[in-house]
């Protein structure tokens, strides 16, 4: 399941450890190299992952804001960062158009639960790498709030409760529902890919190098049903479950078997249609629980 | 091969010789047909491999000069029954505009390189074998980058007849495009350009007899078509164009095992393929970013437009000035899931020769005097750092 796990090895500042600079600073908040798009210059802080294929920097926006600048290691994977581009770039065209006109609360804000990318160009005197630089929704200014999902697993050692997971499974389901109705497959759900807010209930699906759009929806089914499957598996792992047999552990919050049946559904593939499920999801929520704020709430893991 | 370029003034008179004998522009290789003669040399798959080879031209000093960039093949081929059998009508006519947005013009995506443009047809053994033996299954034009492009065109000879069977024998093909073509742009690292257009499946095998019968290959076994598509992308980018047929998805699903679905495109209609290949070309060789593939579209299908023959104007091309952006948005959204920038992110794009450059003999690959750019150290603003 795990696809890279390198990706924000050093995401939270303030985190344990270290944080190193791209060159040796005393202060880290000095900006370290200014890089130059066509809307502005980028200030670039520090790197805060990498994998393979891409290193990722926090960098300054010419807004003030803070965002995310993801560079690829070699040209070859140039493409993968306009097809993220493309992909993004159209799912925020339709998220806006979708909440145009209407009033503030009544907003989906589909857009929350995915990057967005400011600029996407070739670095030049990077050996012609390709540069997205990226940002997320106005309110998610201080990226050091976001956090991958496997540092609940691995670094905290923890397993969070039911109804923590309903949530950590039901956002990005909800960005999933949105993503394929317009013809778009994440392929890359992993708890990698997944940044937690666990504070505000903030859940934005963060890559999408391997999406996939096509006109023609029958074309992605598999790849919905797999990006359904592996949210699921993600659900699992951080409420301390077994991923192999799709066992929770036992909970008060767990009155009867239908929460678990249904994630092991989900990771068992059954479910193509996000968005027939997320409703389904939401429907089984609200019977079971009060609709009402419950804060991250977790647990030493048992195993 | 030769040095010259298409030209479209040649074309038109061609045009308008074919317009006024009011026959199809493949009537010359149909009445070599009829008239009990083999398929002309020059299409037929048997007289040997296809030759892509750069075009030099000698100096005064015993130098050579590439007169117009690398040689770049591009591949157009069809069935041509049922719903396609005029397409190579369709193509001939188009000719003219492919060449000026596609391939000659500054801005066009191929327009570092000398295009070299081949035109086959992909039919059934079936009807070869128990109908007529001179139409065979697959037929091949040479690689050619000027008129002779048209010429051979016409030596092609089409079934034009209902499929009975339900397949077309697409595996003749594909192996002729894997391993019976030589093509230089292989030895800089980059890719040919190949489509395909039908609708239906082909044969899981190539049998040893269809391969000796239709292309003259001594086969030591089968080969399969999984095996044949392995070789066949390490060359080419390639794409099957998917016309609306009478078994959709099994079609669909057949070529998605072969190529992946990322490179099938669906076409609501097979007036669109001048305008597909064209966007699809420029998204992989990074001409084209995908947000301005609607904006270039509009511009190609203006331009082929003004350059067709007011005499020959086929009936798609009489579409253009009906291209409605709805039209526009549904072609691009149609081959918006290919690999972008396939081309353009190999190793040795950036290295080959341009035209101009000199080179010591006439086979030489790597120029002794270049236009190409030299590699310049990253500009890193005095500090010595990567990303």
């Amino acid at each position: 399941m795990e696809r890279d796990a390198m990706w924000f090895t050093r995401l939270a500042l303030g985190a344990a450890g270290a944080v190193p600079a791209i060159a040796s600073a005393d202060n880290a908040h000095l900006p370290i190299k200014t890089i130059s798009g066509a809307s502005g210059d980028y200030q670039l802080r520090r790197q805060i992952g990498n994998t393979d294929q891409y290193r990722l920097y926090e960098c300054g926006l010419p807004d003030g804001r803070w965002g995310i600048l993801k560079i690829a290691t070699d040209r070859s994977y140039n493409g993968n960062l306009q097809r993220e581009d493309f992909n993004l770039s159209k799912m925020m065209r339709e998220s806006l158009e979708v909440d145009r006109g209407r009033a503030e609360r009544e907003k989906y804000d589909h857009h929350v639960g995915f990057p967005k990318v400011e600029e996407s160009f070739i670095l030049e005197s990077q050996d012609k790498r390709r540069v997205n630089v990226l940002s997320f929704i106005e309110w998610i200014n201080d990226i050091s709030l976001l956090e991958p999902a496997f540092y609940i697993v691995d670094r905290d050692q923890e397993q969070v409760d039911p109804r923590t997971g309903a949530w950590m499974i039901g956002k990005p389901l909800k960005t999933l529902s949105f993503a394929h109705r317009y013809g778009i497959a994440n392929k890359a759900m992993s708890r990698s890919n997944l940044l937690l807010n666990k504070k505000e209930h903030w859940a934005i699906v963060f890559d999408w190098t391997q999406s996939e759009f096509n006109s023609d929806p029958h074309i992605l089914r598999k790849a919905f049903r797999d990006d359904i499957a592996q949210l699921a598996l993600v659900g699992i792992e951080i409420m301390g479950g077994d991923l192999k047999t799709g066992k929770l552990p036992d909970h008060e919050q767990l009155t009867d078997g239908r929460y678990e049946r249904l994630i092991r559904e989900m990771a068992e593939g059954k479910y193509d249609d996000a968005l027939e499920l997320h409703g389904i999801f939401y429907k089984l929520i609200r019977e079971l629980w009060p609709k009402e704020f419950h804060p991250y709430t977790a647990t030493k893991r048992t195993h | 091969m030769g040095h010259g370029r298409h030209a479209a003034a040649t074309f038109a008179a061609t045009a308008k010789e074919i317009s006024n004998s009011g026959r199809s522009v493949t009537a010359r290789g149909e009445e070599m047909v009829a008239k009990g003669e083999e398929l002309h040399r020059l299409v037929d798959p048997r007289t040997g491999p296809r030759l892509s080879g750069n075009s030099m031209a000698e100096q005064p000093n015993g130098t050579y000069v590439l007169v117009h960039g690398v040689a770049m093949p591009v591949v157009n081929e069809s069935d041509t029954t049922g719903s396609m059998m005029n397409y190579i009508d369709d193509i001939f006519r188009a000719m003219p505009g492919i060449q000026s947005c596609m391939i000659q013009s500054p801005s066009s995506p191929l327009s570092r390189y000398q295009a070299q443009v081949a035109t086959g047809l992909i039919q059934d053994v079936y009807y070869s074998r128990r109908v007529k033996r001179q139409m065979l299954p697959y037929q091949i034009s040479q690689f050619e980058g000027d008129n002779r492009i048209d010429e051979q065109m016409q030596l092609l000879v089409p079934a034009k007849q209902p499929n009975d069977t339900h397949t077309e024998d697409y595996q003749i093909a594909i192996y002729h495009l894997a391993f019976r073509v030589e093509a230089t742009i292989w030895q800089y690292g980059l890719k040919g350009y190949a489509f395909i257009t039908g609708d239906e499946i082909g044969h899981d095998y190539l049998s040893g007899s269809d391969a000796k019968e239709f292309l003259g290959v001594e086969l030591a076994k089968q080969i399969s078509a999984k095996e044949i598509c392995q070789e066949l992308l390490k060359k080419w980018n390639f794409f099957y164009l998917q016309v609306p047929g009478y078994r959709q998805r099994e079609t669909t699903a057949w070529w998605t095992s072969l190529i992946g679905h990322e490179r099938i495109i669906q076409l609501q209609d097979a007036a669109d393929i001048p305008f597909v290949e064209s966007v699809i070309t420029g998204l992989t060789e990074g001409t084209i970013e995908p947000e301005g593939a609607v904006g270039y579209l509009t511009d190609f299908a203006a331009s082929i437009l003004g350059q067709a023959s007011p005499e020959y104007t086929p009936d798609f091309m009489k579409n253009v000035k009906e291209l409605s952006s709805s039209r526009i948005s549904r072609i691009v959204e149609s081959v918006m899931h290919i690999p972008f920038r396939a081309q353009a992110d190999l190793p040795g794009f950036d290295k080959i020769p341009l035209a101009g450059d000199i080179f010591a003999a006439e086979t030489d690959i790597w120029p002794v005097s270049s236009q190409t750019p030299q590699t310049v150290a990253p500009n890193t603003g005095g500090t010595d750092w990567t990303l």
